[in-house]
């Protein structure tokens, strides 16, 4: 019996692999099942979008629908907005959740767990109630029709904080030491020293950040009174009219929105994955 | 897509707030309109000293209709010198948020278009203007009753009604020709109805409608939500218990479809044939023209049959005035002019939509088909609005009690619960929802 398996251990070996990249593939192609049909719908302007079976793969395609929507919309302009109010979130984020992480982490204080447990506490408020305050508050800045306005409710997030402070813990205490005894400012350890070692973890913060902003929706149309400072997500709305509906229009202008998320995942994905396992390991 | 219902909810609990802040602003209104009685009536009116701004807002408009509201507003502000009307227009889903958070802040917006279950919501929390003491007879009479009237509580009219529709019949042809039907003599009540779903079911495989589990179910079927002075909750009859036990035996026929199915849902349906009938407003059309090109070519719209009631259902969009704006006179004179017969006809004109105006529908525009879907259906749906009546005629706290019963069909009709328990239960629900409310 032995024996036997021993020399049918390649072809074996080869049928495993092909069920486990099989059932892989379905998975997959089940999990992009949506995202290609909106794909195959985008490119397929004339064909009935609801036909049963759905139509995963465009059986002719034709870009129709995206030159419509892209002089029905001004694309140019809403992914400026776009890009500068993700910018900003992201800078935003990364600063503010690793410098607040970085002492909870490193530094021995007192009621330094208290602070830790409070910040962690609130993660409980779900964050729809808090519009109107935010709302209030940011009125009173005088930021109502600014990009500010818009990322400063989401500057910072514990998520954040707690993600930094675990892939902190993860850095060894020697390099602070060594950073002391050449007589560097706890600053400068922080900046030069820790910070780029940590760099997974924030690209884990810029990738989330960055798909976070992109797809806000309610809080820009609720902050900006000037419907050309929307974002794309919220510009893309417009399609959705009382009475004019092009469901390919839709669909190409959200392949377009979509199309920049998809970018910035493949190029941070390495990071992505290294800053999660970093984190959970911490 | 359309509907944000734990958004929507929680929303309204905050109005209830703002409710409670807004009592004052509003028992204040009639004193001042004591002063500018019947602002409105004649445009003559002298413009006031100081430069007054509206802020008006509708849903979903722009930018297909960026024209028409432009003229429209340049005219009014030549014609009132000294009032400049600022635009704004947000998505479905957003309006509600957005008018909550303004509000809340002290920058209520001064008309805005809302639909008839938001609006009573909002009026029979006291967060509107009470319109009764602004309007003259001859202009609330203006509008068709049924629809006017659906806004009014104790006398006072929250809303004005603008562009609306009644529901019609789409069937597709081709599923009712193959199952060996007539297109050309349609269902005419809708015990007929369910008969031709039923036949089709059998035929062809698909089934006859989708519908929404919503509160109108049992107004079709002359099964009144409230009781006359809107005290108490007065669905709970064997009547409406043959109504669910009937329908709850077609969907397990297949002949409609056991699901919940929002407008967008049924969309979806018909557009991918699995449906041979949509039951609803002419701008369906509009939904299906561009997605479902081949389905559109095949679709007819016929009069709906109607239930035992023999009512037919409008389904209205409304400019209402804020009790916080700052400006209640000149919003209630630039809604009023928005919601005029003159202009309500050129809104349909552009929007292919219905006027809530009785003046209108003597146009051409509305007796004439030219044969296209569209017109046809505008045709059908405009000759019942002199019988039209909104759903959800004075009922106050309708998005409050449109969810509970919404939740107490879905529990029957999805999950299986016993009828009578579960109307039991929704009644003691909307009762507290009415005790509440007074």
């Amino acid at each position: 019996m032995s024996t036997m398996s021993g020399s049918f251990k390649p072809l074996k070996k080869g049928a495993r692999y092909t069920v486990t990249y099989l059932l892989l593939i379905v998975l997959a192609v089940f999990m992009m099942g949506p995202f290609l049909w909106l794909l195959s719908v985008s490119l397929m302007p004339g064909r009935n979008v609801f036909s049963s079976p759905p139509a995963i793969l465009p059986t002719f395609i034709d870009f129709d629908n995206y030159v419509q929507v892209w002089q029905f919309m001004s694309f140019p302009r809403y992914i400026t907005n776009t890009v500068i109010i993700a910018g900003l979130g992201v800078v935003f984020n990364v600063l503010l959740a690793s410098m607040t992480a970085y002492p909870l982490a490193v530094f021995q204080f007192k009621g330094r767990g208290l602070v830790f447990s409070l910040l962690v506490a609130t993660m409980i408020i779900p964050s729809s109630t808090a519009m109107i305050v935010h709302y209030l508050t940011i009125q009173a800045f005088h930021l109502g029709n600014s990009y500010l306005g818009v990322v400063l409710p989401a500057a910072v997030s514990v998520f954040n904080i707690f993600l930094m402070r675990q892939t902190f813990l993860g850095v060894p205490t020697d390099i602070r030491d060594s950073g002391k005894m050449d007589g560097a400012s706890e600053f400068r350890i922080f900046w030069q020293l820790v910070l780029p070692l940590v760099k997974p973890g924030i690209a884990v913060i810029v990738l989330l950040e960055v798909m976070a902003f992109w797809n806000n929706f309610l809080w820009p149309i609720v902050i900006l009174e000037d419907p050309a400072k929307y974002p794309l997500a919220a510009a893309l709305t417009y399609l959705n009219g009382q009475f004019s509906y092009n469901f390919g229009w839709i669909a190409a202008g959200t392949m377009i929105s979509v199309t920049p998320i998809i970018v910035v995942f493949l190029f941070t994905q390495r990071y992505y994955m290294e800053g999660i396992a970093g984190a959970i390991k911490g | 897509m359309r509907t944000n219902r734990s958004g929507f909810i929680l929303s309204l609990l905050a109005v209830m707030l703002l409710a409670g802040c807004g009592g004052n602003g509003n028992s204040a209104a009639p004193a001042n309109s004591a002063n500018g009685a019947e602002p409105s009536a004649g445009q003559s009116e002298a413009p006031k000293a100081d430069p007054v701004t509206l802020e008006f807002w509708t849903i979903a408009l722009q930018p297909t209709f960026n024209d028409y509201f432009n003229d429209l507003i340049a005219k009014y502000e030549e014609s009132h010198p000294g009032v400049t009307v600022e635009w704004k227009d947000y998505p479905y889903d957003a309006i509600s948020q957005r008018l909550l958070t303004s509000t809340a802040s002290g920058n209520s917006p001064d008309v805005v278009n809302l639909n008839t279950e938001f609006a009573s919501q909002l009026g029979s929390k006291g967060a509107l203007l009470n319109l009764s003491d602004y309007l003259t007879a001859e202009q609330a009479g203006a509008y068709f009753d049924g629809i006017y009237n659906s806004t009014v509580f104790d006398g006072k009219a929250y809303a004005l009604p603008w562009y609306t529709g009644t529901e019609v019949l789409f069937m597709n042809k081709k599923l009712v020709e193959e199952a060996g039907l007539d297109p050309a003599n349609p269902p005419q009540t809708r015990d007929e109805l369910t008969e031709w779903a039923r036949q089709i079911h059998e035929k062809t495989g698909a089934a006859g409608y989708a519908q929404q589990l919503v509160s109108k179910l049992f107004p079709i079927d002359g099964i009144p939500i409230l009781n006359e002075d809107k005290t108490a909750a007065a669905f709970n009859t064997p009547e409406a218990e043959a109504m669910i036990s009937n329908l709850r035996s077609l969907m397990e026929e297949g002949v409609v479809l056991k699901e919940d199915a929002d407008f967008t849902k049924q969309i979806q349906y018909f557009s991918g044939e699995q449906v041979a009938f949509q039951l609803s407003g002419p701008t369906f059309i509009n939904f299906i023209k561009t997605s479902a090109p081949e389905v559109y070519a095949n679709t007819i719209a016929v009069p709906l049959p109607t239930g035992k009631a023999g009512l037919r259902l409008s389904n209205s969009m409304n400019v209402v005035v804020p009790a916080k704006s700052k400006n209640p006179e000149q919003a209630v004179e630039f809604a009023a002019f928005i919601t005029s017969a003159d202009s309500q006809t050129a809104f349909s004109k552009v929007a292919n939509t219905l006027p809530s105006t009785k003046a209108s529908i003597a146009d051409p525009f509305f007796t004439e088909s030219d044969g296209t879907l569209e017109a046809e259906a505008k045709v059908v749906s405009s000759q019942s609005l002199d019988k039209a009546t909104d759903y959800m005629v004075g009922v106050p706290s309708a998005s409050d009690i449109n969810s509970a019963l919404a939740r107490g069909l879905q529990e029957i009709l999805l999950n299986g619960a016993d009828i009578k328990q579960t109307l039991d239960a929704v009644e003691k629900e909307v009762n507290g929802i009415i005790a509440q409310a007074s």
